[in-house]
């Protein structure tokens, strides 16, 4: 059986509420849901408590999830972005102002991404602030607009621009102490 | 001006030459790039990123949220739930009636005068000097010995009556009673009525002595542990009135005694501490209701039929395609019992049929492919040649099936039946109609044209009636609770099959075996 077909019968499973299915969707699927949830809350426990509610989402609105609109995956990866936005907005966000003692004149050795491991770079994009770490993920990885990421986190856009620079800065700054030390050392 | 005094002029003049660009605005621009770059990178390598971790514990995690709990066991958890409410309500209630009896250290002197409510269901009675029954009769009709008033009077002469009762279950239980009389003379002037239970419940031990010195008769207590006596309640007469039920004009007359005529006697003070004298088992009730629970493990037979003979072909890979799985039903119904043994029943019955849908479909394509391996040439140099080029390539593909199928039915059964006691135990009979309100199928059958299909409309969904019968086999626990086990049959009178959107007209048979509870109300 193709892999299409596998997800097809996967599919069509989980709208019927069969347990098997379910099952393989969840082997299938938890690896990338648990990676978005750890990008954005950044903890284990609470990401794994995002995943769980996740999943209990997705099975519970699958009979809305309409192939022809886009891919299962795509809309799996909605639903566990705004159950972590959720989370996030349980706790109040952390965005503590960016310290101007970064220097602007350094730079991040153009190479230096793709040579830092994935986990690596999990790591750096974790230790963000949440505020920050929000909208850096919601326009660099998921590709949302301003106005978009605005209306989910129900802030202004001028905000969401200012976050996602200052998120890019304070990046920035991470990849260059990243790259100075002495992991970063072992990596190459 | 030639070619190269104009290359040289440009030369000149460029060579040197500096755009007024702004170095920052560039540098930002540079900067931007690189950026760009950079949240490219980090996009690419985090978007499809999948981080390890145990789906398996996931999945444990969300299954209890995500998985319903069938219907089924949600109705037998409610329906025992329902019991469990209704027996912890009789229980508080008969415990408070025994604690406000045991809350009275009640007290009796009956005169002979007063009203005796006798309310006996078996009594033996025995001639002390013999030994032999007089009476020994385990079917007494209940209406011959319910409420019997009895004038007793006394006179002064010789006797002693003896009348224990210990308790009101020792009706049922022991059906041994005796009344013993030891004589002087011709009349009897020892009368011992006694009956006996090991239910620990409380009991009674009533003596009457009567001596032509002493008009006065004692009715000890074996049971009230305080020998204090106190004074009279009505209450308290009624309820030992109620234990004089050993005295019947039968019986008395069948050994000679004659009450009417019988000396006065007073009871003297009459008490216990802890006692239960309410009898459940009121035989005079000529109907006795029951709630009733059951469950059982069933075997269907399908009977299947098609409705014209062209796709016999179709008939048997239904057949071929489904196997049976172990189904069950529980209910729970109210029980009308008339005295004489026959019984009305209806409530409500839950029904899960299961089976596996097991198919194969086999797919064969054959297409033609650019670039395959045709042909491996090796020559006596040992040099390999390879040749490719089109090929038809035919690709075998299988989907397994292997689906549970569940039936669901809700229904109103309505059964008349007739219970008869045997030694030890009660053996029911009954038959009646199961008029089935829902049914609601999921799973997979194999189509008409001959693929698996999502067969959820297949079934009608409701409208269905059956004919029910089966055995019981009734064993008292308590006075309150039977248990049973029972046999049963349904069979389908119509087609349970949408036959609209198949061909086949299904019927089937239903026969289980399982175990209930009868609850007395």
């Amino acid at each position: 059986m193709t892999d299409q077909l596998k997800l097809d019968h996967i599919i069509e499973g989980c709208r019927n509420g069969k347990a098997n299915s379910q099952k393989a969707l969840v082997n299938q699927f938890s690896g990338l849901l648990y990676s978005i949830c750890l990008r954005y809350l950044g903890d284990e426990a609470k990401a794994k408590d995002c995943l769980q509610d996740s999943f209990i989402r997705i099975f519970k609105y699958f009979k809305n999830f309409d192939g022809s609109k886009g891919s299962l995956q795509s809309w799996m990866r909605k639903i566990t972005v705004n159950v972590a936005l959720k989370t996030l907005n349980k706790n109040k966000l952390d965005t503590t102002p960016l310290s101007l003692d970064y220097n602007d004149k350094m730079s991040v050795a153009p190479d230096a991404v793709s040579k830092m491991s994935v986990d690596d770079l999990m790591k750096v994009v974790q230790s963000l602030p949440d505020g920050y770490r929000q909208v850096f993920n919601l326009s660099v990885i998921e590709g949302y607009n301003h106005r978009e990421i605005a209306e989910m986190l129900g802030i202004q856009e001028v905000t969401s621009r200012s976050n996602l620079s200052r998120a890019k800065q304070l990046l920035r700054k991470k990849l260059i102490s990243f790259q100075n030390s002495e992991s970063w050392v072992k990596i190459n | 001006m030639g070619q190269d005094q104009l290359d040289k002029f440009f030369k000149q003049q460029l060579e040197s030459h500096r755009s007024s660009i702004d170095p920052d605005l560039l540098w930002s621009q540079i900067q931007d790039k690189t950026q760009a770059s950079l949240e490219d990178e980090i996009q690419n390598k985090l978007f499809n990123h999948e981080v390890n971790i145990n789906s398996s514990s996931v999945w444990k995690s969300i299954k209890g949220e995500v998985q319903p709990k069938p219907l089924f066991g949600k109705l037998s958890l409610g329906a025992l739930f329902v019991l469990g409410l209704i027996a912890t309500f009789l229980i508080i209630r008969e415990d408070k009636t025994e604690a406000d009896i045991n809350g009275h250290n009640w007290e009796l002197n009956l005169k002979s005068s007063e009203a005796a409510e006798i309310t006996s269901n078996d009594i033996a009675v025995h001639s002390a000097a013999s030994n032999d029954p007089i009476i020994a009769n385990d079917n007494i009709d209940e209406e011959a010995i319910i409420s019997n008033v009895k004038d007793i009077t006394t006179e002064k002469q010789n006797r002693n009556v003896t009348l224990s009762k210990l308790d009101n279950k020792s009706v049922n239980q022991e059906k041994s009673n005796s009344v013993t009389n030891s004589k002087t003379d011709d009349r009897p002037n020892n009368i011992d009525v006694s009956k006996t239970s090991e239910v620990n419940k409380g009991s009674l031990d009533f003596t009457v002595n009567k001596s032509s010195q002493n008009s006065s008769s004692s009715f000890p207590s074996n049971i009230g542990d305080s020998k204090e006596n106190t004074s009279i309640t009505k209450e308290a007469s009624s309820k030992a009135i109620s234990m004089l039920s050993a005295i019947d004009n039968r019986y008395t007359n069948s050994i000679g005694l004659d009450l009417t005529t019988a000396p006065q006697i007073e009871f003297p003070i009459l008490r216990s501490k802890r006692i239960s004298i309410e009898c459940y088992d009121h035989t005079g009730r000529k109907f006795h209701s029951f709630l009733v629970g059951f469950t059982s493990l069933d075997y269907y037979n399908k009977s299947m039929q098609l409705e014209t003979q062209m796709e016999t072909d179709y008939l048997s890979e239904r057949k071929r395609t489904q196997n049976y799985q172990l189904s069950n039903r529980s209910g729970l119904q109210f029980k009308l019992l008339h005295k004489k043994g026959f019984y009305v029943k209806a409530g409500a019955e839950l029904g899960l049929m299961r089976e596996k849908f097991r198919h194969e479909t086999r797919d064969t394509t054959t297409e033609i492919l650019p670039n395959q391996l045709l042909n491996i040439d090796i020559n006596s140099n040992g040099d390999t040649t390879y040749t490719y080029g089109n090929a038809p390539v035919t690709t075998i593909s299988t989907l397994r099936w292997n689906v549970n199928n569940k039936l669901i039915t809700i229904g109103i059964p309505v059964s008349v039946g007739y219970q008869k006691q045997l030694s030890g135990f009660q053996l029911a009979f009954e038959a009646g109609v199961l008029y089935n309100i829902n049914h609601s199928f999921s799973g997979w059958l194999m189509g008409p044209t001959n693929d698996p299909v999502d067969a959820r409309n297949y079934f009608i969904k409701n409208n269905d009636l059956n004919l029910t019968g089966g055995v019981n086999l009734i064993y008292e626990l308590s006075p309150r609770f039977n248990g049973f086990l029972l046999a049963s049959f349904k069979r389908n009178l119509n087609s349970i099959n949408q036959v609209s959107e198949n061909f086949v007209d299904q019927k089937n048979t239903t026969f289980g075996v399982g175990i209930g509870i009868e609850m007395k109300i």
